[in-house]
């Protein structure tokens, strides 16, 4: 849906404050706001500046080593890559065969155990700074840091939930991060009684701090979001939602087929195969970013963009196969109405509700013996093509390869979770610019106004170059003739500067 | 013990060597690097007997908060890290004539009553490690260093830089020196070489 802000009739004469680039989400993003002379917002969009190159990166490589691979695209969700790539490339070894059941409930845990972890690290780290203090909170409180200072037995609780995830990652792959285990066709390690009791040990306090980590979450949403469903919230737009589901509508992390479900929670389209997502979504591509904005082919780009995530999911779920995330599930639909939750801060009420599902699924699959099978691969007829989806923490996640007759990689498609939500998140950008930015002064508040939107949905932007140094966050404010007219640094140690005036190239 | 933290107090090595970097990220990967020659160097023998149980190896891929977990308990911990713009680095000089872009320096937490805001899901820069041993934690963090290297270039799938590679023999004999520093009496005797 082409938005009013997002091109505007004439950029000339208009002036543009540059947001480069977004702290606490990963690499590097940049934020434009195009004003006009009385400073109200026309333009708005969310860069990705750098090209990733995912596909260049995998081709010519033999398919066994690409689940190994492709972690490096993430550091935090190396595993969501790992599983997408083996369930693609299972293709490869054993054709149509199923994995046997061991080797499944062996990735379930481990893909349960990833998305707990993921989202811990999400909300804890990341969100609750924002939405424990206010968005106008000082920048050197406003951090995880100084949740544990504030609310240190809660602090502790979120890193004690992404530990646990991580040993549960440890144990079945070898390490925390950028193991293996999961490998086409199967899994390469059983996991032992004596290590399935070890993870059993700590589980029930795990579920007892997510159901905690529900509460508060929603708690925190009802604070910034004090009217009801219907009252327009913080980046709160109407859209569609995708996600994966089983066939009687539950929802499925690891396996199922695509629900799309709109904003007022009629039935899009369901049950879609994912093996044939490509003529179900399509990609567009805009000039100035180079980030990819998918759609749903039957309605085309302008209308057919979607999010994806934890809201997707709960908004989308007919039902949730475990009893305390199903109970909060239903009190998150009560609460919407009967039609899909659109406000972007209930990502993170959705997230921790995912998480409680997690941890349910993680003590569901321990308390089973067969998961300590030996029977790990399947065998089966190979062929030159595979396609892996499964729900990333983050949300859908695409992986498609072909071969070649010498088993090199020929030709790859991804379609991560942040591309699938680009247009949301340029949504959310427009909607927080329009509501706060328009004709006010540049502050660490209002830019983490836009932060805060771009958060909910943690792009992975750039996939871990972290080395020290980085990370500065630059604001610049141009008049509408193209002269910098202000510049705010955000430094690497959290201190905010307005260092002299730095020439930008012109407006284009 | 609390739940969920087993593995904060199990036995450990009393030194840490915390690599952290991405292999396929050009320059980034010279903590994998590294962490690859001191595996090989444990694992072969080659460094002496006693060091593999002397040392513990993590390589990440980032560090994030739980990390400071793994430095409880230690004599002394080694970070090894890509450096983006080693020339503005604070810190410490190497005692031995340093390399242009490789530094081995003294950690200490930031000063102040908050550790600062410079945490989040993808960037956790060591010494904020030791804060939140200090501060949340409640224990004094080891002595820790941090050992950089200059990068040049982090694009993916690129490899390492012509520049950078150059500079790990260097890195590397830092690594050694630092290892020999800290070394337990019983391990004194034993001559690591490369």
């Amino acid at each position: 849906m082409p938005h009013p802000l997002e091109t505007a009739p004439d950029p000339s004469g208009l002036s543009r404050v540059v947001i480069e680039p977004v702290s606490r989400v990963e690499g590097h993003g940049k934020v434009t706001l195009l004003l006009d002379a009385q400073r109200r917002v026309r333009q708005a969009r969310l860069h990705i500046v750098e090209f990733r190159g995912f596909e260049r990166f995998i081709q010519g490589r033999p398919y066994w080593e690409v689940p190994t691979l492709v972690q490096r695209l993430c550091g935090i969700c190396p595993v969501s890559h790992l599983l997408a790539a083996s369930k693609a490339c299972d293709a490869f070894a054993i054709g149509h065969t199923r994995i046997t059941p061991t080797a499944e409930k062996l990735r379930r845990l481990l893909h349960a155990a990833q998305v707990l972890q993921s989202n811990a690290l999400h909300f804890f780290h990341l969100a609750s700074p924002d939405l424990l203090f206010g968005f106008d909170d000082a920048v050197a409180h406003r951090n995880v840091t100084g949740v544990l200072a504030d609310h240190r037995e809660l602090g502790l609780q979120g890193i004690r939930i992404r530990k646990h995830g991580q040993e549960v990652i440890r144990v079945l792959t070898g390490k925390r991060v950028h193991g293996t285990g999961s490998v086409p066709g199967g899994f390469n390690k059983a996991l032992s009684p004596a290590d399935r009791e070890l993870l059993r040990a700590d589980i029930d306090p795990i579920i007892g701090w997510c159901e905690d980590a529900v509460v508060l979450a929603r708690d925190l949403f009802l604070r910034h979001h004090p009217g009801d469903a219907a009252t327009p919230g913080f980046a709160d737009f109407p859209s569609m939602f995708m996600s994966l589901v089983r066939p009687d509508g539950a929802a499925d992390l690891y396996d199922g087929a695509l629900r799309v479900r709109d904003a007022q929670g009629r039935t899009v389209a369901d049950q879609v195969d994912v093996q044939g997502y490509a003529s179900f979504i399509g990609e567009a591509v805009k000039p100035w970013t180079y980030m990819k904005f998918p759609f749903l082919r039957s309605l085309g780009p302008e209308a057919g963009w979607y999010r994806v995530g934890p809201l997707a999911r709960i908004n989308n779920a007919s039902f949730l196969d475990t009893p305390l995330a199903e109970a909060h599930r239903q009190a998150f639909v009560a609460w919407g109405g009967g039609r899909p939750v659109t406000a972007s801060l209930a990502q993170h009420w959705a997230r921790m509700i995912d998480s409680l599902h997690c941890a349910e699924l993680i003590r569901r699959l321990l308390d089973d013996p067969a998961i300590c099978g030996d029977a790990l691969m399947a065998t089966g007829t190979p062929l030159r093509e595979g396609i892996g989806v499964i729900e990333a923490p983050r949300g859908t996640l695409i992986h498609h390869y072909r071969i070649g007759e010498d088993d090199l990689v020929t030709e790859a498609n991804l379609i991560v979770s942040t591309t699938h939500n680009n247009t949301a998140m340029n949504e959310a950008v427009r909607s927080v610019a329009a509501a706060c930015f328009d004709g006010r002064e540049l502050s660490e508040g209002l830019l983490n106004r836009i932060e805060v939107a771009i958060r909910a949905y943690d792009p992975c932007l750039s996939c871990a170059t972290h080395a020290v140094g980085r990370m500065p966050l630059r604001v610049e404010l141009l008049d509408a003739d193209g002269a910098v007219a202000d510049v705010l640094l955000k430094h690497d140690d959290g201190c905010v500067s307005r260092p002299e005036h730095i020439a930008s190239e012109p407006w284009a | 013990m609390s739940p969920g933290m087993n593995q904060g107090r199990a036995p450990r090595a009393p030194l840490l060597v915390l690599a952290v970097g991405n292999p396929s990220r050009g320059d980034d990967a010279v903590g994998p690097e590294l962490a690859r020659r001191l595996q090989d160097g444990l694992d072969a023998g080659g460094l002496g007997p006693a060091w593999a149980a002397q040392v513990e190896l993590v390589c990440e891929q980032q560090l994030a908060v739980e990390h400071a977990w793994d430095l409880l308990g230690r004599q002394a911990v080694l970070f090894v890290d890509a450096e983006a713009d080693a020339d503005a680095a604070d810190g410490q000089a190497a005692p031995r004539a340093p390399v242009p872009g490789v530094r081995l320096r003294a950690l200490a937490p930031p000063t102040g009553a908050s550790p600062g805001p410079r945490l989040g899901t993808h960037h956790c820069p060591p010494d904020q490690l030791l804060a939140l041993c200090r501060e949340v934690l409640g224990e004094a963090p080891p002595p820790c260093w941090l050992l950089s290297v200059r990068g040049r270039s982090f694009g993916l799938g690129e490899p390492l830089s012509a520049d950078t590679r150059q500079d790990l023999d260097a890195a590397w004999a830092m690594l050694m020196d630092w290892l020999r520093a800290q070394a337990a009496p019983d391990t004194t005797g034993a001559t690591p070489h490369a």
